[in-house]
C-alpha cells in the first residue's frame, strides 16, 4: 500500500478539467485521507492546457509531491507537456484516441479511451470528469458504491445529470477494473466522524476565518487569485450581520474599509500584488488615524500585471515597507489551509488590539488549493475586540499617549465624544498639531505599539532538533514543501532544523536570533528572486544567511528544497 | 420634562472648538454656516452626525464642525463615506469637498455613489480653482483662463490660458443617475440651508454643487452674483430631460433643486452592517462550514 499518491490530470481548460480535481478531492477527503491540490489553469477562461494535480494519503501531506504516480493525460499536447514529471515506475493513463505515447520501459501505460466511452456509451460529453473520476478512483481503491453515494450527494439535487454522472461511474469502473491491474495504487479507507474533516481552499479557510473573527464589513475589487474571498463572502457574511460590497477599484475598497473600521466595525479587504500597490495610500491613512483593519494579499508572480494565475512571494517588502513616511503595521502570513483559517483570526485580533492595519499575506498556490484539513473550531483564537472609551467627554483623548501606545476609541453614534480621524498629523486630543514635540511623540506611539506586537507569542514555529548542522526559514506557503524536506533530510541522517516566522512585521529578532545560534548555517527558502525575507534578516540582524530561490512562478516541491539540502551538506 | 429638554439645538451647538483656517471672505464660511444651520433645523444629534473629506480647503471643514469627523486622503471621501453609512445606517453622513478632490483625483468615484445612491449628502464647495496649492487650474476653471494667478504679474500656472474645456458636473451626475441633484451659491445662505436640510432628508445620494468663490486665486464674487439665476418658477425636479437640456445649455449658474427622484438607496438594497448575538454568529458560521466537510 503506498505512503500516498501523486495524481495530475492534464487537458484542454473549458472541458471540465479542474472539476475533475475538485470531485476527486472531494471524495478522498470523504474517505478521511489527506488531501492536496494544485493547479495551474491558464488566464484564459476557455482553451490554453490545463492541468490539476492531486495527492492524497493516509498520513500528513505537505506538498504537492514531486514526481507523479498517475498521469492521466487527455490529449497529445498535454501528454509531451507532462510526461517527463511521471517517476518511474508510474503509470500513464492516456486516451489514445487523442495521443499516441512513446514506448517506456520504465512505466506502465494503459489506454484509457475517454472520449470513445463519452461518445458511445454515455452519449454526453457533460460528464466527462465523472468519468475520470471514476477511473482514477478505481485505481485508488475508492470503493465503488463509496463513489456512487459520492456522486448521488453530490449531483442529487439536478435529475439532468444524476443518471449521466452514475453511468460514468459505471463506465469508468468497470473500464478500469477490466483492463488497469491495480497493483500498489490502492488507499485505505480511513474511518472519521462524519463533519470532523472539511476540504477548503486558502482562500475559503481565510474567509472563514474573517467571519469567525467578527469582519462586519467587506469591500473589494476583482483580482486573481483573490476574488473568491470577496465572492465566498458576498455569500455568506450577511448571515454574520455583514455586508460586501464590490467597489469600483481597490483604493475604493480600502476607502471604504476605513470608513467601516472609522465607525467601529471590523472590517477588511482582499486583493493580489497591483491592487495592494494602489493601496498604499490609504494604508498610511490607517496607520496615521491608527484604525484597525485587514487587507489580505494573496500574491501572485509580479512585476506588473504578471503571472494572474502562478505563485509568488514577491510582496512582502511591499506589505512592509511600501508606504510613504514611516508608516508601520503588522504583516502576517499563514503556512497552509489550515492556518489560513487561525491566522486570519489572529490577524483581525492584532488589528483591533493594537488599532493598525494588519497585512495578511497569502500566495496564489496557497489561496488556490484544496487541502482536507480538520474541522476549524473558532474557540481555539479568542476574538479580541479594540479598546472602547468609557463616554466621559472631558477625559477622552483619542489619540492618548499610553503605555503600550494604544489609546481608547470612540464609535459615532455610540459615544458623546465626537473626534475627527485626520491624516493631518494630530495631538491626543486629535486636533491638527503640526509641533516638533507632537511630531515626535506622535511618531514614536505609532512605531512603539507595532514593535511591541514582536512579543505576542505564538508567531514563531520551530521544528526539528534543538540544535542542527543546517537551519531553514521560510514563511507563508513555503512551509509544507521544506517541511517535508526537513523530514526527508532527517531520515538520511542529516541534521536540520526548521523555523517559520508567522509574523513578518514586527520581525520576530530575538527568535530568529536565538534560532541562528542554534544552527551552523542559515538557509532562507522563499519563492521569489531577491530573496525579501533573507534581505530583512540580513539587514535587521546584519548576520549572513544562505538563499534557496525558486522564482518560475511555480510552488517549491520538497523534492527542489531536499537537493539544495544536500548540496549544501556536500558542500562541507 | 422641562423646557430645555425640549429645546431644538441652534447652530451655534454645531461649531467645535477649531477656529477655521480659511482665508477671511472665503466662500466654504458661507457653506459651513449653512450646514451648520440645516443640523440644527434637523435637530441631529452630533454623536451621529459623520462628515467625511479628502483634501482641500474645504477638506477642513470637519474640524471645524463638532460631530464626527473623517480627514482622509486626496479624492476618496465618497468611498469613504460609503463605509461608514453601510457600516452604520443611523448616522447622518456628509462628504465635503472640493471641485479638484471630487472631479479630478476623486473623478472616478463619483459616477459609483450615484448609481449606488449611497445615502449620503455630498457637498461640492465648488471654487474652480486649486486654493490650497495657491492657485492652479481646476476640472471646472473656464477654459482659457488664464486669471488662476497670484496676481496679474505672476502667473501660476497656464501661461498660455487654461487648455482645458470645465467639467459640467451637474450635467454629469444627472447623466449618471442622480437622485437629488441642487445647486446653492454660498453668498445666498437661505437657500443653501433649505437645499441641505431636503438633501439630508433625502433618503438616497444627495449632490448639492456649492458655488463658493475663492477670494485669494480666483475671486468670482462679483462675476457670480451677476451670473446666478433661480431655477424657473416653473420647474419640475421631476423632469431629468428637462434638466437635462438646461444644463447642456445653460449661460447663467441656476440655483436650486434640479432634480429628484424616488431610489432606494444602497442600505436596504443590499443590506447593512448589523449587531448579530455571538452564538448566533458562531451557529452561521457551522452551518456554512457543514457544506465544505
Amino acid at each position: 500500500m503506498p505512503r500516498d499518491l501523486t495524481i495530475r490530470v492534464a487537458g484542454e481548460n473549458g472541458e471540465g478539467l479542474l472539476s475533475v480535481g475538485v470531485v476527486s478531492s472531494q471524495a478522498f477527503a470523504r474517505m478521511g485521507l489527506n488531501v492536496y491540490t494544485f493547479n495551474t489553469p491558464p488566464a484564459e477562461i476557455k482553451g490554453g492546457s490545463s492541468m490539476v494535480q492531486i495527492r492524497v494519503g493516509e498520513g500528513p501531506v505537505r506538498s504537492q509531491g514531486d514526481a507523479l504516480d498517475i498521469l492521466m493525460a487527455w490529449n497529445q499536447e498535454n501528454y509531451d507537456f507532462h510526461i517527463d514529471a511521471l517517476r518511474p515506475g508510474g503509470i500513464l493513463l492516456y486516451d489514445p484516441g487523442e495521443c499516441r505515447p512513446k514506448e517506456s520501459g520504465s512505466q506502465r501505460q494503459y489506454p484509457v479511451p475517454l472520449n470513445q466511452i463519452i461518445r458511445e456509451q454515455i452519449k454526453n460529453p457533460r460528464p466527462k470528469n465523472v468519468l475520470a473520476f471514476a477511473v482514477l478512483a478505481s485505481l485508488a481503491g475508492v470503493p465503488r458504491d463509496f463513489a456512487e453515494t459520492f456522486v448521488r450527494q453530490k449531483f442529487g439535487k439536478r435529475a439532468d445529470l444524476l443518471p449521466l454522472n452514475l453511468a460514468a461511474i459505471q463506465h469508468g469502473y468497470e473500464f478500469a477494473q477490466a483492463h488497469i491491474p491495480a497493483n500498489g495504487t490502492h488507499l485505505p479507507v480511513v474511518p472519521q466522524e462524519e463533519g470532523s474533516q472539511v476540504l477548503l481552499t486558502g482562500n475559503q479557510a481565510i474567509s472563514l476565518g474573517a467571519m469567525a473573527s467578527g469582519l462586519q464589513f467587506f469591500a473589494g475589487y476583482p483580482i486573481t487569485p483573490a476574488s473568491d474571498i470577496m465572492e465566498f463572502l458576498s455569500h455568506h457574511l450577511y448571515k454574520v450581520g455583514g455586508v460586501v460590497v464590490q467597489a469600483e477599484d481597490e483604493i475604493a475598497s480600502l476607502a471604504a474599509v476605513i470608513g467601516a473600521s472609522f465607525a467601529g466595525r471590523k472590517a477588511a479587504t482582499a486583493t493580489s500584488g497591483p491592487g495592494l500597490s494602489l493601496m498604499v495610500e490609504e494604508m498610511g491613512l490607517a496607520t496615521m488615524q491608527e484604525l484597525p483593519l485587514v487587507v489580505i494579499d494573496a500574491q501572485r508572480g509580479g512585476p506588473s500585471t504578471g503571472l494572474p494565475t502562478r505563485t509568488e512571494q514577491g510582496d512582502l517588502d511591499l506589505a512592509v515597507y511600501g508606504r510613504h513616511g514611516d508608516a508601520p503595521r503588522i504583516v502576517l502570513a499563514p503556512t497552509d489551509v489550515e492556518d489560513c483559517f487561525y491566522t486570519t483570526m489572529q490577524a483581525f485580533n492584532l488589528a483591533e488590539k493594537y488599532q493598525t492595519p494588519v497585512i495578511l499575506l497569502s500566495d496564489n498556490h496557497l489561496s488556490q488549493r484544496s487541502q482536507a484539513i480538520p474541522r476549524p473550531d473558532p474557540a481555539r483564537v479568542p476574538v479580541a475586540d479594540r479598546e472602547l472609551t468609557d463616554g466621559d467627554r472631558e477625559r477622552f483623548h483619542r489619540y492618548a499617549v499610553t503605555e503600550g501606545g494604544v489609546s481608547p476609541f470612540a464609535i459615532p453614534g455610540v459615544h458623546n465624544t465626537p473626534y475627527v480621524a485626520t491624516g493631518l498629523e494630530h495631538n491626543e486630543r486629535a486636533h491638527i498639531d503640526y509641533s516638533p514635540q507632537t511630531h515626535e511623540v506622535m511618531m514614536r506611539k505609532r512605531q512603539n505599539k507595532i514593535l511591541a506586537a514582536e512579543h505576542e507569542s505564538g508567531f514563531v514555529r520551530r521544528y526539528g532538533p534543538a540544535e542542527a548542522d543546517l537551519g531553514l526559514i521560510c514563511w507563508g506557503g513555503t512551509e509544507g514543501p521544506v517541511r517535508e524536506a526537513m523530514e526527508r533530510a532527517e531520515e538520511k541522517g542529516l541534521r536540520v532544523a526548521l523555523l517559520v516566522p508567522k509574523m513578518l512585521w514586527p520581525l520576530p529578532e530575538r527568535a530568529l536570533t536565538q534560532f541562528m545560534g542554534s544552527v551552523k548555517k542559515t538557509v532562507v527558502v522563499e519563492a521569489n528572486f531577491s530573496g525579501q525575507l533573507a534581505n530583512l534578516i540580513q539587514s535587521r540582524l546584519c548576520r549572513p544567511v544562505l538563499r534557496c530561490n525558486r522564482y518560475d512562478g511555480m510552488p517549491f516541491t520538497a523534492g527542489d528544497v531536499l537537493s539544495y539540502i544536500e548540496g549544501v551538506a556536500n558542500h562541507d | 420634562m422641562t423646557d430645555t429638554a425640549t429645546a431644538v439645538r441652534k447652530a451655534s451647538d454645531y461649531k467645535s472648538e477649531n477656529k477655521p483656517t480659511w482665508c477671511p471672505g472665503c466662500g466654504d464660511f458661507g457653506v459651513l454656516s449653512a450646514l451648520f444651520k440645516a443640523f440644527a433645523q434637523l435637530d441631529l444629534d452630533p454623536k451621529k452626525i459623520v462628515i467625511v473629506s479628502g483634501i482641500g480647503c474645504s477638506g477642513r471643514l470637519p474640524e471645524f464642525a463638532a460631530g464626527y469627523g473623517l480627514h482622509g486622503v486626496h479624492g476618496r471621501t465618497l468611498p469613504t463615506a460609503m463605509g461608514v453609512k453601510l457600516a452604520n445606517p443611523e448616522l447622518t453622513v456628509v462628504a465635503v469637498g472640493g471641485d479638484g478632490d471630487g472631479f479630478a483625483i476623486g473623478g472616478g468615484h463619483v459616477p459609483h455613489a450615484v448609481r449606488r445612491n449611497v445615502d449620503i449628502t455630498y457637498i461640492v464647495m465648488d471654487n474652480e480653482v486649486y486654493g490650497l496649492t495657491k492657485g492652479q487650474p481646476s476640472p471646472t476653471t473656464p477654459q482659457g483662463m488664464a486669471a488662476v494667478k497670484r496676481s496679474p504679474s505672476m502667473p501660476k500656472m497656464a501661461p498660455r490660458g487654461v487648455p482645458e474645456m470645465p467639467l459640467n458636473m451637474l450635467a454629469m451626475v444627472l447623466a449618471y443617475g442622480g437622485s437629488f441633484i441642487a445647486r446653492g451659491f454660498s453668498s445666498l445662505p437661505n437657500q443653501l440651508v433649505d437645499i441641505l436640510v431636503q438633501g439630508i432628508r433625502h433618503p438616497g445620494f444627495s449632490f448639492v454643487q456649492a458655488l463658493s468663490p475663492c477670494i485669494t486665486f480666483y475671486d468670482t464674487y462679483d462675476l457670480w452674483k451677476g451670473v446666478v439665476e433661480q431655477l424657473p418658477a416653473d420647474w419640475n425636479p421631476q423632469d431629468r430631460v428637462r434638466a437635462f437640456d438646461l444644463a447642456l445649455n445653460e449661460e447663467k449658474f441656476h440655483l436650486g433643486l434640479w432634480h429628484r427622484r424616488d431610489r432606494p438607496p444602497l442600505h436596504e438594497v443590499l443590506g447593512a452592517a448589523h449587531d448579530v448575538p455571538a452564538p448566533e454568529r458562531r451557529a452561521a458560521l457551522e452551518r456554512v462550514m457543514d457544506a465544505f466537510a
